[in-house]
């Protein structure tokens, strides 16, 4: 009634009827679009508020028992024996309350990798690790994104040597780790490279959403919204080149560990044939032999050249070593042998 | 004035210990030299005959080492210079040794590395290695101590 007596009044205030019927209208209009907007704001939030619930109810899951909602993940977990079963289970729920949202198929192998490499860790700990390790190949995901970002062109390789130099960092002792490690690499790469769906996505796909919004918008709105899916579009690109992880990368990834294990071989066994040669000096110095401070002399009793030559059990390797060798190692592949 | 005169000492010990890792890296990076391009024949001859590496080494790191250890006697720091001089050992030496080996092209380094490996393995190319260790730290001290 307010309404038919506020346009009787303007009408008669000389305003012309038609006029004050069609602005009405329009503001009519405005408030329709303005309560579609809001049904639509609603339904999403319900829709989250929904979603939220299921999470809750599945990190409660959790902390009973599994909550592998990931095959892949659940078939790892129950190829486990018992007491490591748990063990993971329970770093897993430690990562999740720390707050780490990534797929249970790339936390599982990065937990169990960790747990072998450092056995004497206990849950917290190994958490801790896990945690860790995230947290810089987020980082590294993020630099890598936003180098691309300021057209500098995407460098695929240095990415996966900082991984492989993260990984590295987790010092392998088993051959199943390698596998591990790949299946990680692959989730994490798979995890940090897939966009998640936008609302622009949700909208453009779905004509009833669309015709809403076309309705309240217009048609200019949505050429903006197209622009923005076309923007959404080239991260994708993006995403897609990160991707690429053709079987080269991976070579070269794996490729990177192996040269750092040969290299950790290598380290210790030098380390070792050291220590026995020092002991060789002190066990001298102590007999009376050569004083330390004594000087060389440039002319002095040579003791005959025969060299022994040896071949490494291990990795086949043809070296030459002292007569007086005590304990000597492979400088291929860090095999240390005793005489 | 305090913090200013700080600064300053900061500055000069700054400078110092980049003259002295420097000086050490030429000393390392001569002695790799040297040991990269030998054959383990070779060693095992210099370290049986007891030949003294400061004698292989070439002119310009001789100069180098003078240009440095000058610099090192007018920031006044010789004494610094000397007390970081005497921690050397030669398993220092063998460990930056074996740092660098990886650090050079491929056929280079797999023939330091084994030579590296060889000169660990023996006592008798360790005490030769120690006592050249030993001569070249002498030369510098000598060079540091002289007025």
């Amino acid at each position: 009634m307010g309404r038919i007596k506020e346009v009787i009044k303007r009408s008669s205030d000389s305003e012309d009827l038609d006029d004050v019927i069609r602005e009405l209208e329009k503001e009519e209009i405005r408030r329709a679009k303005l309560a579609r907007l809001r049904e639509y704001r609603l339904e999403s939030e319900s829709r989250v508020r929904e979603l939220e619930k299921k999470l809750k109810s599945g990190e409660e899951d959790n902390a009973s028992q599994s909550s592998i909602i990931d095959v892949e993940a659940a078939k790892m977990i129950s190829e486990l024996p018992e007491d490591q079963r748990r063990k993971v289970l329970s770093v897993l729920t430690l990562v999740r309350s720390a707050g780490r949202s990534e797929p249970s198929s790339m936390l599982v192998p990065l937990i169990l990798s960790s747990m072998m490499s450092n056995p004497s860790a206990n849950k917290e700990e190994t958490a801790s690790i896990v945690v860790k390790t995230l947290e810089t190949v987020s980082k590294l995901m993020k630099d890598a994104r936003e180098e691309a970002g300021r057209g500098r062109e995407l460098d695929v390789g240095s990415l996966l040597t900082g991984i492989a130099k993260l990984i590295e960092t987790v010092k392998p002792k088993e051959a199943q780790m390698s596998e591990l490690e790949k299946r990680f690499i692959e989730a994490a790469i798979n995890y940090f490279t897939t966009p998640p769906r936008s609302w622009i996505d949700d909208i453009l796909s779905d004509p009833n959403k669309l015709e809403v919004l076309q309705r309240i918008f217009g048609k200019t709105d949505i050429e903006t919204l197209k622009l923005m899916r076309e923007m959404k579009k080239d991260d994708r690109e993006f995403q897609m080149a990160l991707k690429k992880l053709d079987i080269d990368t991976k070579l070269k990834l794996l490729g990177l560990r192996e040269e750092a294990r040969r290299r950790e071989a290598l380290s210790s066994g030098f380390k070792r044939i050291i220590r026995a040669a020092t002991e060789a000096l002190e066990e001298e110095v102590e007999g009376g032999g050569e004083s330390k401070g004594e000087s060389t002399k440039i002319e002095g009793k040579r003791m005959p050249s025969n060299l022994i030559e040896v071949t490494c059990e291990d990795c086949g390797e043809t070296f030459k070593i002292p007569p007086d060798a005590r304990k000597i190692a492979c400088p291929k592949c860090g095999a240390v042998y005793s005489k | 004035m305090v913090v200013l005169e700080r600064v300053r000492k900061l500055i000069v010990r700054m400078l110092i210990n980049l003259a002295y890792e420097d000086m050490v890296k030429e000393m390392y990076g001569n002695i790799l030299g040297v040991v990269a391009k030998a054959s383990p024949e070779e060693i095992w001859s210099a370290a049986t005959g007891k030949v003294k590496l400061i004698d292989n080494l070439d002119s310009p790191w001789g100069r180098r080492i003078n240009r440095l250890i000058k610099l090192i006697k007018v920031k006044k720091l010789k004494n610094e210079a000397l007390i970081l001089l005497d921690k050397i050992t030669v398993e220092d030496v063998l460990a930056q040794l074996y740092r660098s080996a990886h650090r050079l092209k491929d056929d280079e380094r797999d023939r330091a590395l084994k030579n590296l490996f060889f000169i660990a393995s023996s006592p008798t190319c360790m005490r030769w290695l120690r006592d050249n260790v030993i001569s070249i730290k002498e030369y510098i001290r000598d060079k540091l101590e002289a007025d």
